[in-house]
């Protein structure tokens, strides 16, 4: 093997070589030196590999491609992927990347396609341990109608899915979560990776006692969310922060992405509010109580006006819920929805067609809209109309989403927060760039970001002049492996990977230590289902073994 | 042939161009893979009523030639219809996106041109000293610094470090003191380049005139070398300098969608990138077509105010 | 109409050569070709004298002692060997940095043992991340600590033949179209020179961006490197296209070709022998030039996000996934393939103004760089 100077691994293979040899065809021949490539397992993940590629009779080194949407971070992840399962030998391993909206062609149709990618993607979950597993593994979700990209099927979990769901009793709820999440770590049908988190950066100047809404769409509840017992402290007559792209819908039928539900917190209310620990408060519901297991009576608060002049009824509640019938969103609705009787005008009857454990949670995410828009008078995609404290001034795609203080709002003053909303206007820019938000938020151009860059964030956290707040949030980091294809179909070469994956390496160089190391979905925001201990046995037990 | 029957067989001419400008614009939607309906709402599920309305507004159950002459009629009254992920109309937005690009085109031709043009200057002047390769090695640099890379520097320094200037544009019309201050620097990263090309065309043109028999008349009688060059050469020079900023247009387009894209420019270049990442294709094509055919009439503008300004120059 | 020849440019503005003085019949050429002219003067048959009358360079044919002039121009041309110089070395440095290794599934055949880098690109943490330039690492590290001396060495290989296969691919479209419009004139001239203005019409990076959506649902292997290479040609041949073109009008009445019609050559043969041959050497310098321009538009399409694969070394790449890293001061990341990219586009630059004072002493390379892009 004279002549190869490469000093490295010699059963490892380079796909790039090929490229390179792009400039040097001329020297073709020119040190003929060839090598064999034999490959040999190595520590435990390389044998469940090997025994998983015995059995599915495919000769290693595999070809597949990593798939990706566009973003220094996700490109980095997808590198240091690609390194360590090159390192294996068994896996000969490209990146691609796609626009999002290409990329989201791509995961609806890649099980129908037989696509040969690993996807990385980000999931946000929710309040509701539900949130971070139905759409995702549920049987019945299969793409293109949900979001379970790689088809997979389960009996077991369809189980636990269901039942999950229409446990009411909160032990039993966590019991079945925990057997779910240990299942699925067990078949890693994907791998999950990291845990997010909101980090929230201010102005010290402008804004004082920010505090960080764990969850990527509640962001702006900090400006002021009396029902959660929070506001802040704003210095002048404008608050602007910043959102991290375009705002594509505003009417909540359609609303599924971040920046449209960020944009819209401060003006639209559902019946209850989950607060920043996860407790659920009421909002426009001031009170209820559930008198059988599928039947809930809600009394509403009395002066709520909407931003047209329209005061609430209970028929905007039943109206407000049933316009989701035929819409995108449909299910977040009639997953549990059967009918409302109105008692009076501030007293109703909620039925479920089935006993519903995140029922309260739910409520949070259905905001009551006036009947000028359920009539169709109004169109709430052109001027967004809700009850909640700002109400909506202008919009410049690409450039800025104005709203302004809504005076008639009905909250009338607490000892821990004002009657008034802090600032006169709130103005959130439109940065794509996250090395522009830092930047805008350098210069004082914007007094608040979402969204800076982790490696900045410790040396923002260090000075005085800024105010940097970090929750563990509701989302992960997951690859998808394609479970329909080549040796993926056997759950020993999807174990070996998910040990191969170097979750530290991937925290600490590409987060900058933004998140958290994840090896189950539920983040550890919900503490009951998710634990300290849980997570280490599950790690220990799958991803680590010694 | 005389003026006018030179503009009008200019103006023929252009008109088979931008028939095919419109057509290529027009066939982008067809030639992508799928059912162009699908492509016009993004690949997303929609209610057998939008997707109705969406045909008849894009007339697709028209045979495709029909629909050519339809989007064209369209086009041409300036109607492009809403864009289906806005939900605005396309015309408004582009309207207010024109406009910031023209003003950070124009004035980068301006900073072009007061850059340029002394150099050019000295450059001819002192052919072949220190002077002239100097010059020329800058106008190269300039040539070869890829401008995002020079952007992001500028931006670095002297909006971040220092804090000379925001970051993203102030929240202001567009006439008005304070983007005047903002539109500096991506004045300056876009006008680099324009200007290294004006002072390599300045100072070949001028040195042609230079050695015209004019000039050595004049220095005969005894003008000063400077009312000679500032008087007589420079003004015959300078005429095939300001004819190409028609095709220095679409240079200028090509930076600004980069330069745009650095300094958060609510111009058209940022539309066009934004527009391809959401697949909004009624903007893209409309915004594609704007271009193009701007740049047509451009040349065209051109050519016409070249005629009028040298008599020499006519068929 | 004029009595003079018909002119080398259509729809578009063009300004042949501002010659010297003495030759004045080439005076006379840029002054009719300055304004785009009519379709009816471009129909006309070139029967003027001037046209024929307008050689300096077509008696001696392509070969012999005019190329062997040009060649000692060249070299006496200072900084244009400096140019050379630096490419050369670049070149050299791209393909020693690191060994080349074709892999098969079972074997791997190393082509080029040398490694002049002492680590490999892609190896990561062979330092600390964005570590500053050091003695082991002279260019640093970048944010997984692979080495950025390797990287911007190994990147030339990406950089220098995306520039080199994308203007080849873009001559090999443009030559034959503009030789055959230029030559047969009438109907295939109309045809590719309305083509040409259409596609004039568009910015380049507007029709690169605009192809992206269609090409990216395509199973393209090594996707980045051939889009980016396809999306260049597309937009490139139209130059060649329509330079070649103008010089054939030019050229095509000239004796030895009106000999060699008469002679009854085939008109293959006096394209390939005699007119492409004399009309070719401003196309030769445009594309020296546009290797430079293509680099660049490759590295601006990187930076759009719609460049190479992510993590490779490609220069545009590194230095649009770096920007996050020149905010936190990892000013190291950028730099260096900044840097790459600039030389070698300033040497491309030399070489191709070299070669056109070489080619062509009195015309100036600036007059159809303008109208490039």
């Amino acid at each position: 093997m004279a002549g190869n100077s490469g000093g490295r691994d010699e059963g490892r293979l380079r796909r790039r070589s090929l490229l390179e040899g792009v400039g040097a065809l001329g020297v073709t021949g020119l040190a003929g030196c060839i090598r064999s490539n034999d490959i040999e397992a190595d520590g435990p993940a390389e044998e469940l590999i090997q025994e998983g590629f015995e059995a599915t009779e495919i000769e290693p080194p595999f070809e597949t491609t990593i798939a990706i949407t566009e973003g220094t971070e996700r490109s980095r992840f997808a590198e240091l992927l690609e390194v360590a399962l090159e390192d294996t030998g068994f896996f000969d391993v490209s990146v691609s990347e796609y626009k999002w909206t290409t990329y989201l062609d791509r995961l609806n149709t890649a099980a129908a396609n037989d696509a040969n990618a690993l996807f990385i993607v980000s999931w946000t979950g929710g309040w509701d341990p539900d949130d971070y597993v139905n759409v995702l593994f549920h049987s019945e979700n299969h793409t293109p109608d949900g979001l379970n990209i790689n088809h997979y099927t389960s009996d077991t979990v369809d189980d636990y899915i269901d039942n999950g769901l229409e446990e009411t009793d909160p032990d039993e709820r966590v019991d079945i979560y925990r057997q779910l999440q240990e299942h699925l770590v067990a078949d890693s049908p994907v791998s999950f990776v990291r845990v997010s988190e909101a980090s929230h950066v201010w102005n010290a100047d402008a804004v004082s006692g920010w505090r960080a809404y764990p969850l990527e769409s509640g962001t702006y509840n900090a400006v002021y969310a009396p029902w959660a017992g929070v506001y802040t402290d704003l210095d002048g007559d404008e608050f602007v922060g910043d959102l991290g792209s375009d705002i594509s819908a505003t009417d909540p039928v359609s609303m599924n992405d971040t920046a449209s539900s960020q944009a819209t917190q401060l003006v639209y209310e559902g019946l209850t509010g989950v607060d920043f620990d996860g407790s659920v408060r009421p909002v426009l519901a001031e009170e209820w109580e559930q008198l059988d297991a599928t039947t809930y009576r809600f009394t509403l608060r009395d002066g709520v006006q909407f931003h047209n002049g329209e005061e609430l009824t209970a028929d905007h509640v039943k109206k407000s819920f049933e316009r989701y019938e035929g819409t995108p969103r449909e299910s977040d609705v009639y997953d549990w929805y059967e009918t409302i009787d109105i008692v009076d005008d501030r007293t109703m009857d909620v039925h479920c067609w089935r006993e519903y454990g995140p029922f309260e949670k739910r409520l949070f995410d259905l905001p009551i809209v006036p009947m000028a828009a359920i009539d169709g008078d109004r169109d709430l995609e052109s001027e967004p109309i809700g009850t909640g404290p700002y109400r909506f001034a202008d919009y410049q795609p690409g450039d800025h989403w104005r709203l302004e203080r809504f005076d008639d709002y009905w909250f009338g003053g607490s000892e821990g927060v004002p009657a008034t909303p802090p600032a006169e206007t709130v103005r959130l820019e439109i940065i794509t760039e996250a090395a522009s938000r830092q930047g805008a938020l350098e210069v004082g151009d914007i007094d608040f970001s979402s969204g800076v860059p982790s490696a900045s964030l410790s040396d923002l956290a260090a000075d005085d002049a800024y105010g940097v707040d970090r929750r563990i949030g509701g989302g992960f980091d997951m690859v998808i492996y394609p479970l329909y294809h080549g040796p993926f179909t056997n759950e020993l070469v999807r174990r070996g990977c998910n040990m191969l994956i170097p979750r530290r390496t991937i925290l600490e160089d590409v987060y900058h230590g933004l998140g958290r190391p994840a090896y189950v979905p539920i983040s550890p925001l919900l503490e009951d289902y998710t634990d300290e201990a849980f997570e280490e046995r599950i790690a220990e037990e799958y991803v680590q073994p010694t | 042939m005389s003026l006018g029957r030179y503009v009008l067989t200019r103006v023929l001419v252009t008109v088979p161009v931008l028939l095919g400008v419109t057509a290529l614009t027009f066939s982008f939607l067809h030639v992508l893979p799928g059912d162009p309906i699908d492509v016009i709402v993004g690949f997303r599920t929609v209610s057998p009523a939008t997707e109705a309305s969406i045909r008849a507004e894009y007339h697709l159950d028209e045979p495709l030639w029909k629909q050519y002459l339809l989007w064209l009629r369209d086009a041409i009254a300036l109607e492009f219809g809403r864009s289906p992920i806005s939900g605005r109309s396309v015309t408004a937005t582009i309207g207010r996106r024109l406009p910031a690009t023209l003003a950070l085109g124009g004035a980068a031709w301006l900073l072009a041109l007061a850059i340029g043009v002394p150099a050019g200057i000295v450059a001819a002047v002192e052919r072949g000293e220190p002077a002239d390769e100097l010059t020329r090695l800058g106008a190269l640099a300039g040539i070869a610094t890829p401008n995002f890379w020079l952007g992001l520097i500028l931006l670095l320094v002297f909006s971040v470090r220092l804090g000379w200037f925001r970051v993203i544009p102030p929240d202001a019309p567009l006439a008005s003191l304070a983007m005047a201050k903002f539109m500096i620097l991506p004045t300056i990263t876009l006008g680099t380049a324009s200007a290294a090309l004006v002072t390599r065309l300045l100072r070949s043109s001028m040195r042609r005139e230079l050695d015209a028999p004019y000039v050595r008349t004049a220095r005969a009688k005894g003008l000063r070398e400077r009312t000679v060059i500032l008087k007589h050469v420079l003004r015959n020079s300078l005429l095939p300098v300001v004819t190409v900023a028609g095709l220095q247009l679409a240079f200028l387009v090509d930076g600004a969608v980069v330069v745009e894209q650095i300094f958060s420019w609510p111009g058209m270049g940022r539309l066009l990138v934004r527009s391809i990442l959401q697949r909004d294709y009624p903007v893209i094509q409309a915004a594609v077509l704007v271009i193009g055919v701007s740049i047509v009439l451009a040349n065209l503008l051109v050519d016409i105010v070249y005629a009028l300004l040298d008599p020499r120059i006519r068929y | 109409m004029s009595d003079r020849h018909p002119t080398t440019e259509r729809g578009r503005i063009r300004i042949v050569g501002f010659d010297e003085p003495e030759s004045d019949d080439r005076d006379g050429d840029s002054r009719d070709s300055s304004p785009s002219t009519g379709e009816a003067s471009a129909e006309t048959e070139p029967d003027s004298p001037t046209a024929a009358a307008a050689t300096e360079r077509s008696a001696e044919g392509p070969d012999g002692r005019r190329l062997e002039d040009a060649a000692r121009r060249f070299r006496r041309n200072r900084t244009a060997m400096l140019g050379v110089t630096i490419i050369a070395v670049m070149a050299v440095l791209a393909i020693f940095a690191r060994p080349i290794e074709v892999s098969t599934a079972e074997y791997t055949i190393t082509l080029q043992p040398v490694a002049l880098a002492p680590h490999d690109p892609h190896e990561p943490f062979v330092g600390a991340a964005n570590a500053p330039p050091s003695w082991d690492h002279p260019f640093g590290t970048d944010w997984a600590g692979r080495d950025q001396f390797a990287r911007v060495l190994v990147g030339g290989r990406y950089t220098l033949s995306i520039g080199l296969v994308a203007v080849l691919l873009a001559l090999c479209v443009g030559i034959p179209l503009g030789a055959v419009a230029g030559y047969f004139g009438g109907r295939i001239d109309e045809l590719v020179m309305r083509i040409v203005d259409v596609l004039y019409a568009f910015p380049f990076l507007v029709l690169a961006i605009a192809i992206v959506p269609i090409l990216d649902p395509l199973p393209i292997p090594g996707r980045g490197f051939w889009e980016v290479v396809l999306a260049l040609t597309v937009t490139g041949w139209i130059g060649y296209a329509r330079l070649l073109r103008g010089e054939i009008l030019s050229v095509r009445e000239r004796e030895y070709v009106t000999a060699a019609t008469a002679l009854g050559v085939p008109d293959r043969t006096i394209i390939r022998r005699h007119v492409v041959p004399n009309a070719i050497a401003p196309v030769v310098v445009q594309a020296t030039l546009n290797v430079g321009t293509v680099v660049l538009a490759a590295a601006a399409l990187g930076f759009l996000g719609l460049g190479l694969e992510p993590g490779s070394a490609e220069w545009g790449a590194m230095l649009s996934r770096g920007r996050d890293s020149l905010l936190q001061g990892h000013w190291h990341v950028t730099v260096f393939p900044g840097l790459a990219i600039f030389l070698f586009v300033l040497a491309i630059n030399l070489v191709g103004d070299g070669i056109n004072d070489a080619l062509e002493p009195r015309r100036d390379a600036s007059d159809d760089r303008r109208r490039m892009r």
